[in-house]
């Protein structure tokens, strides 16, 4: 405090540092059950609030507690306990803290659902149904793990910055959805923020018990404090709970969440971000990336991010119709018209209400009029004249698309006279639709012209259209197929099939495509292997650079090897009549799996209309896949890795990888790399001002200055320099260390006449000095080890 | 610093609140907001109505410690408003006037809700002197830590701290010093020394050399100077001057002993020594504790001094022929019979 005289620790006082840290507790409690709390009660989920309390208090209070341990190492044994006895719990427990988690799921999604108008949401099977048990189950284990995250931070910063970050994030969720928390754990949230803001505010937070009272860290200045002062800790927070609790009561009668709502006319942040919102909840983290998952088989024509297919195996369709031969059966959903770089957009490009035109494009794309001629042709008798019937049953696609043969005429009144129904509306879960179809078996004299004979004015030009970034690629690549003018469309067709056939390999695991990358380019440029979303992208625009009208196609595709066991009395006559190549067979039932979702090309031929292209090969990249190194290898980097895989269909559906988490990387490098540089500004800062602290006008000052920096830099190489209590004892030290300062008994007396006198020294005196202390300094970093020298300059 | 960077963070969450609770409609955040806007003027409210009623003192031991003791510096703070305020800065200044040593410190208060506070720091003071402790005033913040508000202050408080050294009776006897000065008698009505001559009061005069009548005709206090009976009477010579880092402590420890002894002994003895407050050389006739103590804190309000006088020099020329114990630096060149003091300190015996 000044020469000769200290200010001795104080002894631990026990029980003061118990109610401090009950007063602590108090304050993580209020935080973690407001925010759970709030987050459970704005879901209207039933939970016991008691007992809730109850355990948060318990862990809170223990949490807290660990921290006013006299060793650190209590601390740790009592983290380790903690862990064992939460594993242990949520070992014993499992049932009801998934049930509880699946509740409170349901719970969102079922809001998500209403809210966001999505036309149907999976929703999770919970094993125990008693929610208010295990949902109060969920809510204790997710707020023990709050509760020891956020008392390291508010014993450690008293931080409302990352007090926010720990409690608030959940809360968004019920406030995006405008669901408010109740009225009691908002106010018992604000308290805890307001809490945190006060203490933080005096600096008082940062005592330890270590600290024995005084002096204070983290304040500026050394001063000595009162740190563990429960009296005034306990009104502060009584104080803050008092503000809240007027505050909350007061506003609760001036206005209620919903007029409140009423005041605002704009919902600019909806309206900006509830398409990314729907995006990452029908399809999670990939959605907000446009790395887009399909769900279900299909994928409405989102074509980036899909890194890898890994199908289930599940039957999504029971199709009920004569036996196919071998010969496979396609099955269409949705059609691509516009390509736009990672995606294929649907028909019906409009926005908003749909409208009677819709009916109009519906017709085009199921192939309304292809359909009515070949039923025109059956009727008439052809010889080739056909007629099926088709059942399909929806038991796992998606349940956005309708299912149906080629050639399918619908019955008017279901599809063309509920035309605001068509989308999204397709065949619901567990629905069957009955459909008739008039397939088309003869192929011959047809798409034998050139694509610059054809009569393409009735055609939507949106099926010629290659986009300006693709023409160069596709360009390059019709040469290298070698595709030319003079060729008819057959003819093109085949050379493309055979050109992937034998150039680009199949597979299942292509990688995702790189953001910002086109899809088909990247396809053609680089990657050179996929899946049929590829194929058919590639083939589509090909055709289209070729002159041909050209769509993307995405639907179920099966064959008699998926013909189920089951025998059904059904009737040949009642499921076909007409020209069938072989004879007449039985009606079968084909389980159709997601594996079987494939994508190709319709392209239109003249005098008849569209038909189906497959272009995807069915050879397969024959990589190692297999093995220790290429399962580390494929977590973490899928592009290069090619696999067997399907080669009839392919289920755009993304599995779960460490690519898939690349997203994650950047942030955390950028946070990285925030940190650095804030580090660095940190310490130039700290250096500059030591610097001007050391150079500053007044030399007594100065002086001092440079002595104090000294001592810090001694202290670094020395821990135990704290005992050389005195300057005497502390130059004469550093002389039999460094051989510096050559007079200490003098450098002593000036530096103790600066620091603890009014004498008027000598200019001369202090420079003397000064340069004696700069050269000790010197000699300091001379001497130190490599290690002690990167402290020293981290310092 | 600390105010700004509250200032800063408590602007940063109001806009960052206010933004969502305009994204969101968020019903919880206009809570929040409404708290954030109520909660500095209560804050400002309570902080300037308790700085009309607050009361702070604080206090040093008022008896004489010795070095190296602990004493407490007790802060007393009066607050009669149930508002608490974690944050009572007192700019503290400390000083030893006798070594000229300053320090200023922030003193961080606790000041609890309608009560009066009573806070104690525990101390060590390693050198001799006097400790003053002297407070111009007092800063609250507010409990956000957004405002400041400032209250003059004049409290002063002191506390004598004396040197303590070890008895040293058996080395004076050892250099002969037992029998050189006469004992006193220090029952009533025993006392054997003449009445040289009749002065006025200076400090440090014993109580009992008052001449009470001739003080009461003359409407001051006058003191008898007296001569021993033997004339032989011990003259201890003091150098207090030439103080190099505090070895001033060690001759007053050894100072302290021997002159402690002396009294143990019975002996009479004057005090020389140089008194750079007064600019001479200053005589204490000393006979009992009592006035051996009274001479100790009289030397406290006294000041050290670098520069050497010389002590020995002057008393020899103003006594030539005299004999005297000289304590003070051991210079190495002593041939009288000596004992050592710490840091290189000895009290010597020079013959007349």
């Amino acid at each position: 405090m000044m020469d000769g005289l200290y200010l001795k620790p104080q002894r631990t006082n026990g029980r003061q540092l118990f109610y401090h840290g009950c007063l602590r507790s108090l304050i993580v409690f209020c935080i973690v059950f407001g925010s759970v709390g709030g987050f459970l009660s704005a879901f209207e989920l039933p939970f016991s609030m008691l007992a809730v309390a109850f355990f948060y208090l318990l862990l809170s209070v223990y949490a807290s507690l660990l921290y006013t341990a006299p060793k650190v190492y209590y601390r740790d044994i009592g983290y380790v306990v903690f862990f064992v006895l939460f594993l242990g719990m949520i070992y014993l427990l499992r049932d009801l803290a998934n049930s509880g988690l699946y509740e409170v799921v349901n719970a969102v999604l079922r809001l998500a659902e209403t809210f966001f108008d999505l036309p149907g949401v999976r929703e999770y099977q919970v094993r125990i149904d008693n929610p208010f048990l295990t949902v109060t189950v969920l809510a204790v284990f997710a707020g023990m793990l709050e509760i020891l995250v956020l008392n390291i931070w508010i014993y450690v910063t008293m931080g409302i910055g990352w007090t926010l970050m720990i409690s608030f994030p959940l809360l968004l969720i019920p406030l995006y959805m405008k669901r408010t928390p109740d009225l009691f754990f908002s106010f018992v949230l604000t308290g805890g923020y307001l809490s945190v803001l006060f203490f933080k505010a005096n600096g008082h937070f940062a005592s330890y018990p270590a600290d024995n009272g005084i002096p204070m860290r983290k304040f500026q200045k050394k001063m000595p404090g009162y740190t563990q002062d429960r009296q005034s800790f306990a009104a502060v927070f009584v104080t803050a709970v008092l503000i809240c609790a007027m505050t909350a009561v007061l506003l609760s009668g001036l206005t209620t969440p919903t007029r409140f709502e009423h005041r605002f006319r704009r919902d600019e942040l909806r309206s900006r971000s509830s398409e990314t919102i729907v995006n990452f909840l029908m399809l999670g983290f990939a959605g907000l990336f446009n790395w887009y998952d399909a769900t279900g088989g299909m994928s409405g024509g989102k074509l980036g991010g899909v890194a890898r297919i890994r199908p289930d195996n599940q039957v999504d369709l029971y199709v009920t119709c004569v036996s196919c031969g071998g010969d496979a059966v396609y099955l269409k959903a949705f059609t691509g018209g516009r390509y736009a770089g990672n995606e294929w957009q649907d028909l019906y490009e409009h926005e908003g209400k749909r409208d009677e035109r819709d009916a109009d494009v519906f017709a085009a794309e199921s192939l309304r009029a292809e359909a009515e001629a070949l039923k025109d042709a059956y009727e008439d008798g052809a010889p080739d004249g056909a007629c099926g019937r088709m059942d399909i049953k929806n038991v796992g696609a998606d349940e956005h698309y309708l299912y149906y043969p080629y050639y399918t005429l619908m019955d008017d009144d279901t599809i063309y006279d509920r035309y605001d129904m068509i989308l999204p509306e397709g065949i619901s879960l567990w629905e069957e639709a009955r459909y008739r179809y008039y397939p088309k078996q003869n192929w011959r004299g047809l798409g034998e012209s050139r694509p610059s004979e054809m009569d393409l004015t009735q055609i939507d030009p949106v099926f010629l259209d290659v986009p300006a970034q693709n023409q160069d690629v596709l360009a390059a690549e019709c040469a290298r197929i070698g595709l030319t003018a003079d060729m008819s469309e057959n003819q093109i067709a085949r050379e493309i099939a055979s050109y992937f056939d034998e150039n680009i390999p199949y597979t299942l695991r292509p990688g995702a495509t790189p953001q910002g990358e086109d899809f088909v380019n990247y396809f053609l440029t680089k990657n050179r292997r996929g899946y049929c979303a590829h194929f058919a992208s590639a083939a589509t625009l090909i055709f289209r650079q070729m002159g041909i009208p050209a769509r993307y196609v995405e639907g179920y595709v099966f064959t008699e090897e998926n013909a189920t066991e089951s025998v059904g009395e059904y009737r040949y006559e009642d499921y076909y009549d007409g020209y069938l190549p072989g004879g007449e067979t039985v009606v079968r039932e084909y389980g159709v799996t997601d594996a079987m979702a494939h994508a190709w090309v319709e392209i239109y031929v003249p005098d008849f209309g569209w038909r189906v292209v497959e272009v995807t090969p069915g050879n397969v990249d024959a990589e190692e896949s297999e093995g220790l190194w290429y399962a580390i290898a494929n977590a973490f980097n899928e592009r290069d890795m090619g696999t067997a895989g399907d080669a009839v269909g392919g289920k755009l559906f993304r599995a779960f990888t460490m690519s898939g988490l690349a997203w994650l990387l950047y942030p955390a490098l950028l946070f990285l790399a925030a940190l650095i540089v804030l580090r660095i500004g940190q310490l130039t800062v700290r250096k500059l001002r030591r610097y001007a602290r050391r150079h500053q006008k007044n030399e007594r000052e100065a002086l001092i200055a440079c002595y104090e920096q000294l001592c810090e830099m001694e202290r670094i190489c020395d821990p135990g320099f704290d005992r050389y209590r005195s300057h005497r004892e502390q130059l004469l030290r550093y002389r039999r260390n460094y051989g510096l300062p050559t007079e200490p008994k003098q450098v002593c007396a000036i530096l103790e006449e600066a620091s603890f006198s009014r004498h008027v020294l000598p200019p001369e005196a202090l420079y003397e000095t000064y340069t004696e202390l700069r050269g000790l300094r010197k000699a300091i970093g001379r001497n130190a080890d490599m290690r002690t020298k990167v402290r020293l300059l981290l310092r | 610093m600390r105010q700004i960077r509250n200032i800063v963070r408590y602007v940063v969450l109001f806009l960052l609140n206010l933004y969502v609770m305009l994204a969101f409609h968020s019903y919880l955040n206009l809570i929040f907001l409404v708290v954030l806007l109520a909660a500095p003027i209560v804050s400002l409210l309570a902080v300037w109505v308790l700085s009309l009623g607050f009361q702070i003192s604080f206090g040093l031991p008022k008896e004489a410690l010795t070095a190296g003791e602990e004493f407490c510096l007790c802060f007393q703070i009066e607050n009669p408003y149930h508002i608490p305020l974690v944050n009572a800065y007192v700019r503290v200044k400390l000083s030893n006037p006798f070594y000229g040593s300053e320090g200023v410190h922030t003193w961080n208060l606790p000041v609890r809700a309608g009560r009066r506070t009573k806070l104690s720091y525990p101390l060590v003071m390693e050198h001799c002197g006097r400790v003053v402790i002297r407070a111009d005033e007092v800063v609250f913040m507010d409990l956000l830590g957004l405002f400041r508000w400032k209250k003059k202050l004049d409290a002063k408080s002191e506390c004598l701290i004396l040197p303590h050294g070890n008895l040293r009776a058996q080395e004076m006897e050892r250099t002969g010093l037992h029998g050189e000065s006469e004992p006193a008698g220090n029952e009533k009505g025993y006392d054997f020394s003449e009445v040289s001559d009749i002065r006025e009061y200076r400090p440090g005069d014993l109580l009992k050399d008052i001449h009470w009548k001739l003080s009461v005709k003359k409407d001051e206090l006058m003191v008898k100077e007296r001569i021993g009976l033997a004339d032989q009477r011990l003259n201890v010579v003091l150098e207090l001057g030439g103080d190099d880092s505090f070895r001033l402590d060690a001759v007053l420890t050894l100072a302290d002993g021997i002159t402690r002894a002396l009294v143990q002994e019975k002996l009479l003895f004057t005090l020389f020594y140089y008194s750079t407050a007064q600019d001479k050389i200053c005589e204490f006739p000393i006979s009992d504790e009592a006035g051996r103590r009274q001479w100790l804190k009289l030397l406290m309000y006294d000041r050290a001094d670098s520069r050497s006088r010389y002590i020995r020099n002057i008393f020899e020329n103003e006594h030539p022929g005299s004999a005297y114990l000289y304590i003070g630096y051991d210079d190495g060149n002593a041939k009288e019979p000596v004992i050592y003091g710490e840091q290189r300190t000895a009290a010597v015996l020079v013959e007349g």
